[in-house]
């Protein structure tokens, strides 16, 4: 919409631009950014309006504010990771992705906070602090919202967006951008997209470039893509999948970008409900909506079947392996020398990396570098790293099975429940947490496969729930096309944000209604 | 079973990384406990599983040089520098041992 407003010139560029940075400033309180890029997004949206003027824009995305999570490299631009030891860190290049959407003339508006290195489930665990989620000051929330005791703290009610790509969830959710990039190792985007009501979409793993994303899990990273509905992300995905040289695992295959058609008939599709992901702590709201969800589908004409997937309670634990190895190994470059933070300390080479790795990372970097090399110790390879890798193999073949019965599509929960207020959520450990949360989304990355998160109602707290919806390998269009019917069907409401509705003006406005 | 400090002296030492205190030590008892769980599967005849891109070929692009030159600007990030040069502090020196270095496992 916003697009067709800028090439109509109802919009300019530049406006769009200055709103967003001024409805950041506005929205400061969420945290949701960690740099604001604002002189050169000033730039990029004047050369955008030179492009509109002259009747030339780039593309689709030409002038379009967007966000970027703070662990792609932006050259120009301090990257951080939200770590210690990446402050003052400005990136030499772009990341493929990132100059994807600039070469689009999309105006980067800034780079969005995370947990530190994107180890986290609920962006809660970086240096520059937690990031709240703009629905903590919605309309919807605050109507249902019942204060504990009197002396409660007016402030102190707010919830976590979920992780780790909370800034970038946040920053769509509360308008001040129209798409961000996430990236997706357990859950990173599905997760905070439920909790923040913005869609969420993992690619296949090798559809989209990682050159220039800091690595955390080499065999499971992607970038992810953070949007206000399907038909965006379908556009984002198209200007940035294919073959990147910089990148060889990337796969070869040609892609072609798609539109999405409006589905209307979904009798030949077949849904299967995983009964595995009715997993232990799963609210009895998602369950009701899950359940809700699969009726709205069989109601529909499609044949909705319960499958089985035995190997998921697994893949929390073989994550856990798998991910403390690589990051071990990946954390390994950061040693003071090249780039980032160094320490004064300089007896010796080792002494250095030592005391430059002690100051720089926090405790949950710290911890899962310790375990990781724990588990590749040689007494320890066979029975952890290389049983982990067996394990993994278990659980890709649970979905080839149930994909090759003739599933098309699998529907399940997001989150197990609806987002919770920081306070609580920092009385458990990082890796608790992530263990916890990510069980509904981690065993997509173990197996490479899409999966989207659709925003579908609002709690009883007033506060969002999504739907995951897994595809198989590279069929993004069609888990898409699911989504986008789901998506009409279930009429997510918008967010009611003051701060919103002052900046308010028609291209900020979406038409929904409460109606799931 | 808990993990002996001549381990845990030896993972300092891999990882170029502290336990900090008793609370790193728990969290690594914990992670183990928790990967111990990984036993219970039973994962006879199955192959350890690499990349999920196992049955492509890699991209293997040409040996030729299309980017580089970029000296200044790589080095730019570097706090420590002497013309072209990273400066280390002085290498084959190892770690110290365990007695003498600042390290919580120390009084163990």
């Amino acid at each position: 919409q916003v697009s067709a407003a800028l090439k109509e010139g109802r919009v300019a560029p530049t406006e769009l631009c200055q709103r967003c940075l001024s409805l950041i400033k506005s929205t400061k309180f969420l945290n949701a950014y960690i740099t604001v890029a604002e002189e050169t997004a000033l730039k990029q949206a004047e050369e955008s309006e030179k492009r509109y003027r002259r009747g030339q824009p780039l593309g689709v995305l030409d002038g379009i504010p967007i966000a970027v999570k703070d662990n792609f490299n932006t050259a120009g631009i301090e990257t951080t990771c939200a770590s210690n030891m990446l402050k003052g860190y400005i990136s030499p290049y772009n990341a493929t992705v990132v100059q994807k959407l600039l070469d689009q003339g999309a105006v980067l508006l800034g780079k969005t906070n995370l947990d530190e290195f994107a180890m986290g489930s609920g962006s809660t665990d970086g240096v520059f602090g937690p990031v709240r989620n703009p629905w903590s000051y919605s309309r919807q929330y605050k109507e249902k919202y019942v204060p504990k005791s009197h002396s409660e703290d007016k402030d102190s009610n707010w919830v976590i967006t979920g992780g780790s790509s909370g800034g970038s969830a946040a920053a769509v959710s509360s308008f001040t951008c129209f798409a961000a990039l996430g990236s997706d190792t357990g859950g990173s985007t599905r997760n905070p997209a439920a909790h923040c009501g913005v869609v969420g979409l993992k690619p296949t793993y090798g559809l989209i470039s990682r050159h220039g994303l800091i690595p955390l899990v080499n065999s499971m990273d992607v970038p992810g893509i953070l949007t206000r509905c399907v038909d965006d992300a379908a556009i984002v995905l198209g200007l940035l999948a294919g073959h990147d040289p910089k990148d060889s695992t990337t796969i070869q295959d040609n892609f072609k970008p798609f539109e999405l058609s409006n589905l209307t008939d979904v009798s030949k599709l077949s849904i299967g409900i995983p009964k595995e992901y009715h997993a232990p702590g799963l609210s009895s709201e998602i369950l009701a909506l899950w359940s809700k969800a699969a009726d709205l589908f069989k109601n529909a004409g499609a044949k909705v079947i319960e499958v089985s997937l035995p190997h998921t309670r697994y893949s929390i634990v073989c994550y856990h392996v798998l991910c403390t190895a690589e990051v071990a190994s990946n954390m390994a470059r950061f040693d003071g020398l090249e780039y980032g933070h160094r320490s004064d300390m300089n007896k010796s080479t080792e002494s250095m990396y030592a005391a430059t790795r002690r100051e720089g990372f926090n405790d949950v970097v710290r911890g899962r570098i310790l375990s990781g090399n724990y588990f590749m110790l040689n007494q320890n390879y066979e029975n952890y790293f290389i049983k982990a890798q067996k394990v993994r193999r278990l659980i890709a073949n649970d979905f080839v099975k149930v994909f090759g019965s003739g599933v098309d599509i699998l529907l399940t929960p997001t989150t197990l429940s609806d987002a919770v207020p920081y306070a609580e959520f920092i009385k458990e450990d990082n890796r608790t947490r992530s263990a916890q949360d990510d069980i509904l989304t981690q065993a997509a990355n173990m197996a490479g496969l899409p999966a989207i998160n659709v925003p579908t109602a609002l709690s009883e707290r007033g506060l969002p729930v999504g739907l995951q919806f897994i595809g198989r390998s590279f069929q993004e269009k069609q888990l898409l096309t699911v989504a986008k019917w789901f998506e009409k069907q279930v009429k997510f409401p918008t967010i009611q944000l003051e701060e919103v509705k002052r900046h308010d003006h028609g291209v900020f406005q979406h038409q929904k209604s409460a109606s799931f | 079973q808990k993990v002996t400090v001549e381990v845990l002296d030896h993972l300092e030492h891999l990882a170029l990384v502290d336990f900090r205190d008793s609370e790193g030590v728990e969290r690594l008892q914990k992670a183990i406990q928790f990967a111990d769980q990984l036993h219970e599967v039973n994962t006879d005849g199955v192959e350890p599983m690499d990349s999920v891109l196992e049955d492509r070929c890699l991209y293997l692009r040409e040996d030729d040089v299309t980017e580089g030159n970029c000296t200044e600007e790589l080095l730019k990030n570097a706090r420590e520098k002497v013309e072209e040069y990273f400066v280390a502090p002085p290498g084959n020196i190892p770690l110290p041992k365990l007695e003498e270095r600042e390290t919580f496992l120390k009084g163990s």
